[in-house]
């Protein structure tokens, strides 16, 4: 067997080298490729009974099985078979190379023994293969529970034979291999067994794999109380063993990568026959196999191998992810700014370091600023104060809760400012605090010549607006929405209201048709509009206003600390823009492939400068990959699942906004243009485009000139309409 | 008759603009109204839809299909894998149809869903009590002709709507002959005593001053035809009208302390009258409430005043030791006022057990008692008019995971309490289940799930916001 290695390396890469330019369909090469493999090392006469070889495989890029699995099969055809196997994956690959193990596990069931056992056999020779380091004894342990069928349990056999299942997977096998009635009394045949021998607690297998996922949309995850570490490859080895009208089913699991705690399989094959082969022959077809699988399988998969390895052994470091930065951020942004200030000031910053008896004499004493009156007022609005704040607290960590474990599947139609930001705006606490470190505070409309303020305002902005600037001042942003209500031929009004004829009475119909929801100015009453408020979809309902506020909380930090620290600002303006689109016009494309109507928001301050060539400030895109939209574009975690502990404010803006989207989280863990969209296009563009956005979040310049995130927020669906389309289609 | 489905996929734009989706994927159901209509070929059936028909028409002895039996079998931990009387076609259907929000439609053509000469359409069909609050029927030939004439998405909208409010008085309250839901308002002049941070801008407060002396418009929903107006008079006594009492700053009937006793705007509404709310400017949606008033042209007007007649016509229980505990704590006159909206906190079986907050001071509360087959809802009222006997019961009840699992003791395994919700059901057409710690694992199956914190976010003061409430909880759905 030694002397294989070499040639068949070389005869290998020879292969790959005469097949890799045939023009064929990839299936097809990889199926030449394999016989290569095989030829030779297998009597013919055995090798034609051979059912079929598979490594069917999960294209990431398509985000599909592929139907062009490459099978080896004696006496089908291709196609048949490509078909058949597109079901089944083995899947995942790390370029980790520490603790590299091989595993090799060998199953043969002989089915004249039912009654019986599977017997896992130990493949003598393998041991003496130097590069496949077997570790056979792994699955020692549950050899008890592979003595029975694992059909066992009755809620797997009835996963088995249930016809949906058959019905769904018939159109992807050969007609001659899954004989449903065959089956099913093989099925029947072993639970009778099953119910004599009774069950065993521990070995009530249940599957977790994608593979189950796909057919069943049942997640299974006990199957880990069995073998941890390779439940999966054991799960979809035995669902094998029972769904295969085979003597032998040999299982290959190769080049498994052990990292802290989870061991991935980079490949496999399966190999179905009704014919033994001896060990010699086997551990000759194995090792070949492998090289092959090594030289071939991971060069033509690598990428797709890696990218869906990222995707599905990071969905958990992912999640976990997800929650620790969250947390980590609302410990910071509430918990250091807001509850720090707020527990080590006293009432309004004026009873730090008294005592009871303290407090009490400056409550009932006149002072020249604050008589005792307004002071017991103020301590009873104080209170109520924290009140709101703990219930703002209270939903954050229900939110927090809700992010790090199952997102809800349901939206609530909300208003944004009636809603959404009436709740925030109400948080007098927060809003003090969460700036106080560079001498910011809340805007109080009570107050005459306030500095040192933060000033939210909220447009709704005409698309021949959007991108006009730059303004010097919001005061300015806004007296041009106000005028530019309506087109150049005042024949018609951009936001929607016709008022032409209030003209020639003297009376300017933009002040009457604008759609200034909120502009807070310096002095004196806000200006608002709350009659053209209009109606968000959010996940998860008042919880899910949170993903708002943690955008709003983020900006308002990184404006304060990157921008307005640096000094040459008397307040802090946060606005919040919202393209006019009565048309719907701009759509996100959501993970099915579907188009939702979405608002387009642009999020962005007065002080937050872009760099130029006259000043300083921050890269929107970097020639190194410094831009602020390299980091958003980058992922937060490492491959080896660690966290990135860096831009965890942008990140949790992400993470908001992807939240906001229903975006899936392996999508909100992508990179580049799945988060940023194509830079080509800008992200009104990117709306309307024939298939909707993908990006979810992206910064932008801002009409001021500084820095601004801009992003989608669904439009609410009120009615869903089920209607055969195709039947009726028909009918007509 | 042209077909209902061409029509509608042929306007799919349109409908769409208007928020209105046309679907072909039943995993498409994250709205507001869900609405299946049954096809023409009974073959093409979606497999909802073949159960339902096989319960409602050929009595659900058997399943439709075995995969919804297996489905059932294997159904996580749950009873059904030892006692097998519970793997029937009305389990299936009450677990399933959490899967769509509660404004749930199925268009059906009468002749073709037939028993014994009947169809669901009719109010004499019989039919399981709970499929018959939870679906809301409507003739294939009405739905369509409903289409034909409304120019727009909105107006068909509005149909659904009003089509649903009837379905709530007819099918879930059982009130026959209404035909109109009045909104009367009564103002009182009275300065509003409620905390606003100066943090917001006063927008309420200038609704106030602007609106508060217009006097009391009173609006009509006429649910014969859909039409939502404003009436010039006050409205008055009509024997096919149900009100909703909206008072400014007071109750419709108040508590004098002085007297020790309740007493009422108006006597001869009281019968009427199945919701009064005490308006107050700390509640998010009172400027909507004048504004939409002042301009009920308006399709977000008429949409807003749907949703609050829908909302006054569900009574409300809560079964949460934290919401309990709260309305405890109010005196008589905010618990009487709060009562008069029919909303009120449900102790499980008594109200020292299970950890639940003990008897309000208030002493107004009821008891959901699950094992009494009949009247398991109990009333404690202190003066019948507050919630009049005849409309005393609960139709949505939101129960905290953490009393259940206490009042299950050791069996609080999902295995259990899914075999309880379904029959909790038989008793209260719409349960949520919420908790304050996440979604925890045992939640039982086929129940819709909410967090504490949108609960606690409906209270505001003394106040609570029935309308975020229901707001919420008619859109879940589950997986």
């Amino acid at each position: 067997m030694n002397e294989v290695d070499s040639d068949n390396m070389d005869e290998l890469i020879n292969a790959q080298k005469e097949l890799s330019d045939t023009g064929d369909s990839f299936g097809k090469r990889l199926t030449r490729i394999l016989r290569k493999v095989t030829e030779g090392l297998i009597p013919k006469d055995i090798l034609k009974q051979i059912e079929y070889i598979s490594l069917p495989f999960w294209s990431e890029e398509k985000s599909t099985w592929l139907d062009e699995v490459p099978i080896y099969c004696g006496g089908q055809s291709e196609e048949d078979l490509c078909r058949m196997l597109s079901f089944f994956s083995i899947v995942g690959h790390r370029e980790v190379t520490r603790d590299f193990n091989l595993t090799t596990l060998v199953c043969r069931r002989k089915m004249k023994e039912i009654p019986g056992c599977i017997t896992l056999e130990k493949c003598e020779d393998l041991e003496s293969c130097p590069t496949m380091e077997p570790k056979i004894q792994e699955f020692e342990g549950c050899l008890r529970c592979l003595s029975f069928p694992i059909l066992k349990d009755d809620s797997l056999f009835n996963r088995l034979t249930n016809t949906d299942f058959l019905r769904k997977i018939k159109d992807l096998v050969h007609p001659g291999l899954i004989d449903a009635a065959k089956f099913f009394a093989i099925a029947t045949k072993l639970r009778k067994i099953v119910a004599e021998h009774g069950i065993i607690e521990k070995c009530e297998a249940v599957y977790k794999s994608e593979m189950f996922r796909k057919f069943n949309g049942i997640i299974i995850d006990r199957f880990k109380e069995i073998v941890p570490d390779q439940s999966e490859d054991l799960a979809k080895f035995l669902y094998l063993y029972n769904i295969l009208n085979s003597q032998y089913v040999y299982f290959l699991p190769t080049r498994f990568v052990k990292t802290e705690g989870y061991e991935l399989g980079s490949g496999g094959i399966i190999l179905a026959t009704n014919l033994s082969l001896d060990d010699a022959q086997f551990c000759l077809l194995i090792k070949k196999m492998l090289i092959f699988i090594n030289l071939e399988y991971g060069r033509l998969f690598g990428e797709d191998w890696k990218r869906k390895a990222v995707a599905d052994t990071n969905k958990h470091a992912l999640r976990s992810a997800i929650a620790a930065i969250m947390t980590r951020n609302m410990s910071h942004n509430i918990g250091s700014h807001v509850l720090a200030r707020l527990s080590s000031g006293g009432i309004d910053g004026n009873t730090a370091n008294l005592d009871e008896a303290g407090i009490i004499e400056w409550i009932d004493k006149d002072d020249e600023a604050l008589r005792s009156e307004e002071k017991k007022k103020s301590i009873i609005h104080w209170s109520w104060d924290v009140q709101i704040l703990a219930k703002y607290i209270q939903q954050r960590q229900d939110f927090l809760a809700t992010i790090s474990t199952e997102w809800p599947v349901w939206s609530d139609s909300v208003y944004l400012m009636k809603d959404i930001m009436r709740w925030f705006l109400s948080q007098k606490h927060l809003l003090n605090y969460i700036a106080a470190s560079e001498n910011l505070q809340a805007h109080y409309f009570s107050n005459e010549g306030q500095t040192g303020d933060i000033r939210f305002h909220v447009f709704i902005v005409p698309e021949n607006c959007w991108k006009s600037g730059p303004f010097n001042s919001i005061e300015e942003r806004k007296e041009r929405l106000i005028k530019d209500c309506r087109d150049k031929n005042c024949s018609k009004a951009l936001l929607g209201c016709n008022q032409k004829s209030d003209e020639s009475q003297g009376v300017n119909p933009c002040s009457r048709c604008h759609r200034v929801l909120l502009y807070t100015p310096q002095s004196g009453p806000a200006e608002f509009r709350l009659e053209e408020d209009f109606l968000l979809s959010i996940p998860g309902g008042i919880v899910g206003y949170h993903s708002f506020y943690v955008i709003l909380e983020n900006v308002i930090r990184n404006a304060a600390k990157h921008g307005y620290a640096k000094g040459g600002h008397d307040h802090l303006d946060i606005i919040i823009e919202i393209l006019y689109d009565p048309e719907e016009k701009i759509n996100i494309n959501i993970d099915n492939n579907k188009k939702q109507p979405a608002f387009l928001f642009r999020i962005y301050d007065n002080v937050s400068k872009i760099k130029n060539d006259l000043e300083e400030g921050v890269i929107l895109l970097g020639e190194n990959r410094d831009g602020i939209n390299d980091k958003l574009g980058d992922t937060f975690i490492k491959e080896t699942g660690e966290l990135k502990k860096e831009n965890w404010g942008l990140v949790e803006m992400k993470i908001s906004v992807g939240y906001l989207q229903k975006r899936n989280i392996s999508h909100i863990g992508g990179i580049e243009d799945d988060i940023t969209g194509n830079k080509d296009s800008n992200m009104l563009q990117l709306g309307i485009s024939e298939k909707g956005s993908k990006a979810i979040i992206r910064a932008v310049a801002s009409p001021l000139g500084t820095l601004g995130y801009g992003f989608y927020i669904p439009k609410p669906r009120i009615a869903g309409i089920f209607c055969k389309k195709e039947e009726d289609r028909r009918n007509e | 008759m042209s077909n209902i489905c061409s029509e509608l996929w042929n306007n799919e734009i349109m409908l769409k603009k208007s928020s209105i989706y046309v679907l072909d994927d039943e995993n498409d159901r994250d709205f507001e109204f869900f609405v299946f209509v049954d096809p023409e070929n009974i073959d093409k059936r979606p497999l909802f839809l073949k159960e339902l028909y096989n319960l409602v028409i050929n009595g659900g002895n058997e399943f439709s299909t075995s995969d919804h039996e297996k489905e059932l079998k294997e159904l996580k931990e749950w009873i059904g894998d030892d006692d097998k009387s519970l793997i029937n076609p009305l389990n299936w259907i009450k677990i399933a149809i959490e899967r769509y929000p509660y404004r749930f439609f199925v268009v059906i053509d009468r002749n073709k869903w037939q028993k014994n000469g009947k169809s669901p359409l009719d109010n004499d069909f019989e039919i399981n009590g709970f499929i018959k609050k939870r679906i809301c029927w409507i003739e294939k030939s009405e739905f369509n002709g409903k289409f034909e004439k409304s120019e727009n998405g909105i107006n068909y909208k509005i149909y659904l709507y009003v089509k649903w409010l009837s379905h709530i008085l007819n099918s879930i309250r059982e009130i026959n002959k209404i035909e109109k839901l009045l909104f009367s308002f009564i103002e009182k002049q009275q300065k509003p005593t409620f905390y606003k941070p100066i943090t917001l801008p006063k927008w309420d407060e200038d609704n106030d001053k602007e609106k508060i002396n217009t006097g009391g418009k009173d609006i009509e929903i006429d649910l014969s035809n859909g039409s939502i107006t404003p009436l010039n008079k006050k409205s008055e006594l009509q024997g096919n009208a149900l009100y909703i009492f909206l008072s400014r700053h007071g109750d419709f009937i108040s508590y004098d302390k002085q007297e020790n006793n309740w007493s009422t705007i108006d006597e001869d509404f009281i019968d009427s009258t199945y919701y009064s709310e005490n308006l107050s400017g700390i509640l998010s949606y009172y400027t909507q409430i004048f504004y939409f008033r002042e301009n009920l042209g308006k399709f977000v007007s008429k949409w807003f005043f749907l949703k609050f007649a829908e909302q006054s016509l569900l009574r409300i229980g809560i079964a949460d030791e934290r919401f309990q505990e709260w309305w405890g704590k109010l005196n008589k006159n905010r618990a009487g006022s709060l009562f008069q909206s029919r909303i009120a906190p449900v102790f499980l079986e008594g109200e020292k057990l299970y950890g639940q907050g003990g008897v309000p001071r208030n002493k107004f509360y009821s008891i959901f008692n699950p094992s009494k087959k009949s009247g398991s809802i109990e009333f404690n009222v202190k003066d019948e008019r507050l919630w009049p006997s005849k409309q005393q019961g609960l139709d949505l009840l939101s129960i905290h995971q953490g009393i259940l699992d206490k009042w299950r003791g050791e069996n609080k395994s999902k295995k259990f309490l899914s075999r309880d919700i379904l029959n909790f059901k038989n008793n209260v057409p719409f349960i949520v289940i919420d908790s304050g710690r996440g979604r925890p694992d045992n939640v039982p199956n086929g129940i819709k799930f909410l967090s504490l914190s949108n609960i606690e976010g409906c209270q505001a003061g003394s106040r609570f916001e029935r309308l975020t409430l229901l707001r919420q909880i008619m859109s879940i759905i589950e997986e």
